[in-house]
């Protein structure tokens, strides 16, 4: 297991390398950014000057050695646009918003699934497949930014239950969470569902049943916990996904988060803060993928780290 | 197994009860409203949350200058003028002022008893150093609009003097937009912290920055002018246009800017108004009259008179715009009354093109196809249909606005594009050094243009305006660049506020207020 952390822990790093150094190229590669924080009659030397005040007429050689050098002293580099604030501490600022956001979404839609699809199998309805099923085709088949402003021209336009836009208290949270819930929780349900089908002609079930145990108590806690390892592996994925910012959710529903903030950084060319914030989303991916390795192991022992 | 049993029925046992209703798209739409200005009685006191497209980065006036933070200054900062709503320029700090002969020394006396949001006393000294500090900032982005000084300096105790390296008229303007802060509280906080705790002296004073989210503040009470109508304003970041658009619907907002194109969604709105006001924006077409087909002058002519301006704003716009044959809108100063509009006389193009020997030679069009407004794209085809129609060789180029103002900032533009303007200070004086007399979308570069700018800089009243026309002429002529269209801004609005849109599309929150009801 150590062997194991450790080299993750490498491979970390190469991947967050990796990414900060493909960030500051394509980054360099749109161009020098003062004429678009000069407003208004600023003169092409007035343009030149100010790129040459903020580093960017220095060879890109000299600019990513100054930026690795930075990085290893734990310089994020300032965001030209607000100097006053360093460009991680803007990721970081908006990081809880997408946190609260992303795992409320991923909670409900995975917990929502586990319940229906349990459900189904318990009961062996149809009826309640066909129900969950297609609907959640129905839902899948609608693009999120639009099933977003549905809800908003429903609950928060028609019916004034929810406000539509903002991250001010819980009643803010619902119409988002709501959307990324239910497309999160269409994804599992079928995931689970197919899973436990799967499941179902298993020695150890057929045991399960010889020994005498009801249906209901083999399907929660004989199948389900067999059935759930294909899920999370998506499942960590999408996580990851989520906590590196919604940012078709972040737009529709004007949700102060990491990828709004990224959006905004990049077609303000404000560089540092772009990777600042991938260098964030990408040490988020890493960390939850060696988590979920580490909960496949705990949840089958049959899975060995090494 | 028997752990992993306990651990799923803790997690099943957590599990809330949801159900997710497939609900069906249906109307939502209340009774029927009406287009025009929102009106009642207004009534001091209560909040209003208004919407701003964008964040800015900074929000500190010796720092940033930018369209969108200046929502914020006019709130908590007063400059020595203040440009009104309909883009006329009154006392601010100062009560009165004087000019020489040359407007290059400027003198004006500050007006007694004005308290800062802390309860210090406004003096001199803080103005000087309020512009001091930004000359001497390497990186402050209000340098550029007050580079022309020379000195500045406080003569007595209520008068500060300017002294201009040229003569610029527009000065009165210009000083508008510089919020001034006070020089102990600066210095004490300096711009790392004064942006999340700024102290100045207008109608409201701070109360909040929630990056990302909004920016509130509260009435000031010992404002020495007229006091702001509403107890408590927010200003709200919402990119989304839409989003604009159902959060007023909603009530989630009280105002937002929004495009043309969402109009006809918000007639029949419960909550909500349009209020269509005139702007300081002019549409226009930006010529590289340097570039291939276009350095001839009668291919450069027959662009005009292609374009059918009337059916694309009646068409694409909603009807909110006005076909203009100058660069600037009607309040900003330079604009010139009854100046001609282009006939749309495809034919008379087609002679001129003939004329011109072109030989099919591909001219771009770039425009913004995203992060722009989003009828940029419908326009930029249409226009380019209107081109091809009397004969050019037209390819659209869609890039990001950012990179497309990046290309155009950095005098890279390959052939025509389609661009704004809406000077923030009112004035046609960086409209004409922009287009031109040397700026980035300059590609003439006339040394008579050059001359012209210079001469208006030093004039002023009409004989000012009289050079003004005699630049639109010259640009009418020559074709550096094609005016399309003033644009009419649109307003989303609740029906319980009371106010009026300025010509700059910039809130001024002490002129908003609560109706009855």
């Amino acid at each position: 297991m150590a062997s194991y952390l450790l080299r993750r822990i490498l491979q970390a790093f190469a991947t967050l390398f990796i990414a900060v150094t493909i960030a500051f190229m394509l980054g360099r590669a749109t161009g020098k950014p003062a004429a678009l924080i000069l407003t208004e009659g600023a003169t092409e030397q007035q343009i030149h000057d100010l790129n040459g005040r903020l580093g960017f007429n220095d060879p890109l050689g000299v600019q990513y050695l100054h930026y690795l050098t930075g990085l290893l002293r734990g310089d994020f580099g300032v965001s030209y646009r607000n100097p006053s604030q360093s460009a991680i501490d803007i990721i970081l600022d908006r990081l809880p918003a997408t946190m609260t956001l992303a795992i409320s979404s991923f909670v409900i839609g995975l917990l929502l699934a586990v319940i229906a699809a349990v459900l189904i199998h318990i009961t062996g309805s149809h009826a309640l497949r066909a129900l969950f099923v297609w609907s959640g085709s129905l839902r899948q088949s609608v693009p999120d930014f639009f099933f977003g402003v549905v809800l908003v021209l429903i609950f928060s336009v028609g019916l004034g239950w929810f406000p539509s836009l903002g991250y001010s208290g819980s009643a803010s949270l619902v119409l988002p969470v709501a959307t990324i819930a239910t497309a999160q929780f269409v994804l599992y349900v079928r995931l689970l569902d197919s899973a436990l089908s799967e499941q179902t002609t298993a020695d150890y079930v057929r045991t399960a049943y010889a020994r005498g145990k009801r249906h209901s108590l083999v399907v929660v806690t004989e199948m389900l916990p067999n059935a759930f390892l294909p899920v999370l592996t998506v499942a960590g994925l999408n996580l990851a996904g989520l906590l590196g910012g919604t940012i078709i959710i972040e737009q529709v529903f004007s949700w102060p988060g990491v990828g709004s903030a990224l959006i905004g950084a990049v077609s303000q060319r404000d560089f540092a803060v772009v990777q600042a914030g991938l260098l964030v989303v990408a040490l988020i991916f890493v960390v939850v993928n060696v988590a979920v390795d580490l909960l496949y192991s705990i949840i089958d022992p049959r899975v060995k780290l090494s | 197994m028997s752990t992993k049993t306990t651990q799923l029925k803790r997690l099943l046992s957590a599990g809330a009860a949801f159900t997710l209703s497939a609900a069906l798209l249906t109307s939502c739409m209340g009774s029927a409203g009406e287009t025009g200005s929102t009106g009642g009685d207004a009534v001091t006191g209560g909040a209003a949350t208004l919407a701003l497209p964008a964040e800015p980065g900074n929000i500190d006036p010796i720092m940033m200058r930018s369209l969108s933070a200046w929502n914020m200054y006019y709130a908590v900062f007063d400059g020595l003028t203040r440009i009104q709503s309909d883009g006329s320029v009154v006392p601010g700090l100062a009560e009165e002022w004087t000019a020489n002969d040359t407007n290059d020394v400027w003198e004006f006396k500050i007006r007694d008893g004005v308290k800062f949001h802390d309860g210090t006393d406004l003096k001199v000294s803080d103005i000087v150093y309020t512009y001091n500090k930004i000359l001497s900032s390497d990186t402050s982005t209000n340098r550029v609009a007050i580079a022309m000084i020379e000195t500045v300096e406080a003569i007595d105790e209520r008068t500060v003097r300017f002294t201009l390296k040229n003569p610029f008229s527009p000065w009165l303007n210009q000083v508008a937009t510089i919020g001034i802060v006070s020089e102990a509280d600066y210095e004490a906080k300096g711009p790392e912290a004064f942006p999340d705790a700024p102290v100045g002296t207008g109608p409201y004073e701070f109360v909040a920055w929630n990056h990302g989210v909004d920016y509130r503040v509260k009435k000031f009470d010992a404002y020495w002018g007229e006091p702001g109508e509403l107890d408590e304003v927010t200003f709200s970041f919402v990119g989304a246009a839409d989003a604009r658009v159902t959060g007023v619907e909603s009530a989630s907002l009280d105002a937002a800017l929004i495009p043309a194109s969402q109009v006809p969604v918000l007639e029949g709105s419960a909550n909500a108004n349009v209020i269509d006001a005139a702007s300081n924006k002019v549409a226009l077409i930006g010529v590289n009259t340097t570039a291939g087909a276009l350095q001839n002058a009668d291919l450069r002519r027959a662009i005009p008179l292609a374009i059918n301006r009337q059916q694309i704003i009646d068409t694409l716009l909603a009807g909110f715009g006005t076909p203009t044959g100058q660069p600037v809108a009607a309040g900003v100063t330079g604009y010139v009354d009854d100046y001609a509009v282009p006939e749309y006389d495809p034919e008379k193009a087609r002679k001129l093109i003939e004329k011109s020997g072109y030989n099919g030679e591909e001219i771009t069009f770039q425009y913004a196809s995203t992060g722009g407004d989003p009828t940029d794209p419908e326009v930029a085809q249409a226009i380019a249909g209107n081109l091809q129609e009397v004969g050019l060789n037209i390819k659209l180029v869609g890039a990001e606005q950012e990179s497309q103002s990046l290309s155009i900032a950095n005098h890279q533009i390959t052939g025509l594009y389609l661009n704004f303007w809406s000077p923030s200070s009112m004035d046609g004086d960086v409209v004409v050094s922009q287009l031109l007399a040397g700026g980035p979308e300059d590609y003439a570069r006339d040394p008579e243009m050059a001359q012209a700018y210079l001469d208006q800089q030093a004039a002023s009243g009409d004989a000012r305006t009289e050079i003004f026309k005699k630049i639109w002429e010259w640009n009418t002529e020559n074709v550096s660049n094609v005016p399309l269209w003033q644009i009419t801004n649109a307003f989303a609005s609740s029906k319980t506020l009371s106010w009026t849109p300025a010509v700059d599309g910039i809130y001024r929150a002490a002129e908003i207020a609560r109706t009855e009801g």
